[in-house]
């Protein structure tokens, strides 16, 4: 029963970090249509600029200084690819995206190295007992603030005028331009809101563990969370991710053992297939009706 | 469009369908080939050997623009269809000794049946949605296949093969090699020359253009996407197949994502939708590849004053070929082919007059 339970917390709290990842994705998404698959990557330039700049400040201003300089790669990104590309179809755009995982991971491997690093603590590392159960302290405090980013995102989105206004632009540019919404600027807000999500995923994710090369695979782990929520929706996301982390932690602890640590590692990719065959709309995206 | 010379009629069906539509391509085609022929003569050896790569690749992006270029289905997964083949056929040599001009083709038809498995449920959609489940087959190839079954597929060490052999003859040196890997490359290249004209090519560009239309004109949407992914897998399969037996071993980190990325980079810097363009493409990206890997370490060294790893050095390769890919995808959306046809050989032929 303790093990039951202490898998559910763990699913709980992995689920949280899939559920930030993924609201970086949707944000960008739903402020400029930009399914961005170079999000992983992303994330790692966000965990590096955090690492770097901690060597010099205090923790805190070290994690704005990154979310500012991820934003700021983020206007880069808009400007040079996204903005010429405003108006061509998926297909351009999502092999832009692709090119920018290339560009992305290729640019921090060479500035940063392969070499393995020790992410600073910046929410409290200790592990906390509850009873029973062990609780990461630091992913707790991270899924709290992504809660609360989540909501205020949803809120903006839904509530705010501008924010509606932006979400024109998810549904169509070319409409959205004809209505008046400025596409880039839009775009734009997107690339800054994501970059900022992007940042508090990577703490979420290394909070005082080990930076390495490969990190920027909870990119496309973290991709059928926000698929399953529908790559409009953010408020949703929590809800699946958190579904998704469960069925990885119970992967982890009732099926590894038979086949050598492969359940946990595959599950995300077989639960983002069967929503492709299901719902590709996710739960709680739009579905979209087209006519010739 | 890449239009003929004023003065060329077809008379016939038979001259309208021709492949080579004037002596004069049947005269430069013949050349190109008694030059790839007489190349090992007297080109450098690290030349053929960097050549046998691109003849090798060709195959791959070849498929990759039946799928993407004609079907307009982005597929993340080449290189893993292309894994699969390669692995496939590694068991069938190692457990079964089949010969290799039997072991490439069934690598080809596995490559195939995986590739349309994963495209199943991407052909119910579209766009960004299929990116992801090619992308899921990506990962799943590389975490899975070191887990089978030793005895089938080699586990984490991979699986060793012998060199192909032919009534006694073995292809083990980098020229030999280079003659099989051209030749197989020219029966392939000649193969997506077809498909492109033939009434899968047709259907797959009806459904690239608009897929509601396609539809209601009487296309089968779902049974041609999932044909050209199964088309793309065939392609790639042959081409790992042969890849492995070049360097004789099957291993997963041949067939990573960052391959699969230069294959969709070589696709977009060639040209979308053209056999001239997936040839182009690869030439120019392996190529950057190789100037990087030949002189990158030694001019950057000399460059920053400090020296520059071999990890550094990759991931520099990176960042240059995709840099020509998102310029030339926001610049150039038509890629090299265009301009070579459109520009560049009309200018030759028209010259001296402007047009």
């Amino acid at each position: 029963m303790d093990a039951l339970l202490q898998a559910v917390v763990d699913g709980v709290l992995v689920g949280m970090v899939y559920a930030v990842v993924a609201a970086s994705f949707n944000i960008l998404y739903r402020a400029s249509k930009i399914p961005n698959i170079a999000q992983g990557q992303l994330l790692l330039v966000g965990a590096c600029l955090v690492w770097t700049l901690s060597l010099w400040l205090p923790i805190w201003f070290a994690v704005i200084g990154a979310m500012l300089g991820t934003a700021v790669i983020g206007i880069v990104i808009q400007g040079l690819i996204f903005r010429p590309l405003r108006g061509q179809s998926i297909l351009a755009i999502a092999a832009a995206t692709i090119a920018l995982m290339g560009v992305l991971r290729g640019a921090t491997l060479a500035i940063w190295g392969t070499d393995y690093r020790q992410f600073p603590v910046v929410f409290p590392a200790e592990l906390i007992r509850l009873g029973p159960l062990v609780i990461n302290q630091g992913l707790l405090y991270a899924s709290a603030s992504a809660l609360i980013g989540i909501l205020l995102a949803t809120l903006f989105f839904n509530r705010a005028r501008l924010g509606l206004a932006m979400t024109a632009v998810a549904e169509d540019h070319v409409v959205a331009a004809s209505l008046g919404i400025p596409l880039n600027i839009s775009m734009t807000a997107g690339w800054v809101g994501s970059g900022v999500f992007t940042v508090l995923a990577a703490i979420a994710l290394l909070n005082g563990q080990t930076l390495g090369p490969s990190v920027d695979e909870i990119g496309l782990r973290a991709l059928p969370a926000a698929l399953a929520a529908g790559l409009e929706s953010i408020g949703f996301i929590p809800v699946a991710a958190i579904a998704i982390g469960l069925a990885e932690i119970i992967a982890q602890r009732y099926l590894d053992v038979h086949v050598g640590g492969l359940a946990s590692i595959m599950v995300p990719y077989l639960i983002l297939i069967v929503i492709v065959l299901v719902r590709p709309q996710g739960l709680f995206g739009w579905k979209v009706i087209e006519r010739v | 469009m890449p239009m003929l010379p004023s003065g060329v009629f077809a008379t016939s069906y038979a001259t309208d369908t021709a492949m080579l539509r004037t002596r004069f391509r049947v005269v430069v085609l013949l050349a190109f080939l008694a030059f790839l022929a007489t190349l090992p003569l007297w080109a450098p050896t690290a030349l053929i050997a960097i050549l046998l790569v691109i003849a090798v690749q060709v195959i791959a992006v070849l498929g990759l623009q039946i799928t993407y270029g004609l079907g307009g289905q982005i597929n993340l997964g080449q290189a893993a269809f292309g894994g699969v083949g390669a692995f496939v056929a590694a068991s069938a040599a190692h457990n079964l000794s089949l010969p290799f001009f039997l072991t490439i083709p069934i690598g080809g038809l596995a490559g195939a049946a995986i590739a349309m498995a994963f495209a199943v449920p991407a052909a119910r959609v579209k766009g960004f949605y299929l990116a992801l489940t090619t992308l899921a087959a990506q990962v799943i190839f590389t975490v899975l296949v070191p887990r089978l079954p030793d005895k089938l597929f080699g586990g984490f060490m991979g699986l060793p093969v012998t060199s192909p052999e032919v009534l006694g003859f073995r292809f083990d040196t980098d020229v030999a090699f280079y003659y099989l890997a051209v030749f197989v490359s020219g029966i392939m290249t000649v193969l997506a020359l077809n498909v492109a004209r033939s009434r899968l090519g047709r259907a797959l560009i009806a459904i690239r253009d608009n897929e509601n239309a396609a539809g209601i004109v009487g296309v089968d949407v779902f049974r041609y996407k999932v044909l050209s992914f199964g088309v793309g897998g065939f392609f790639a399969g042959v081409s790992g197949a042969l890849w492995l037996y070049y360097v004789r071993l099957a291993a997963v980190d041949m067939f990573t994502l960052a391959q699969s990325i230069f294959y969709l980079a070589m696709i977009i810097i060639g040209g979308v939708g053209s056999v001239l363009g997936a040839i182009l493409g690869v030439v120019v990206v392996r190529g950057i590849d190789e100037l990087m890997t030949r002189y990158g370490a030694d001019s950057l060294t000399h460059l920053l004053g400090v020296g520059v790893t071999s990890g550094r050095l990759f991931a520099l390769t990176l960042v240059v070929v995709n840099l020509v890919f998102l310029f030339v995808l926001v610049w150039e959306p038509r890629g090299l082919a265009y301009r070579w046809r459109c520009n560049l050989r009309d200018y030759i032929r028209l010259w001296p007059y402007p047009y």
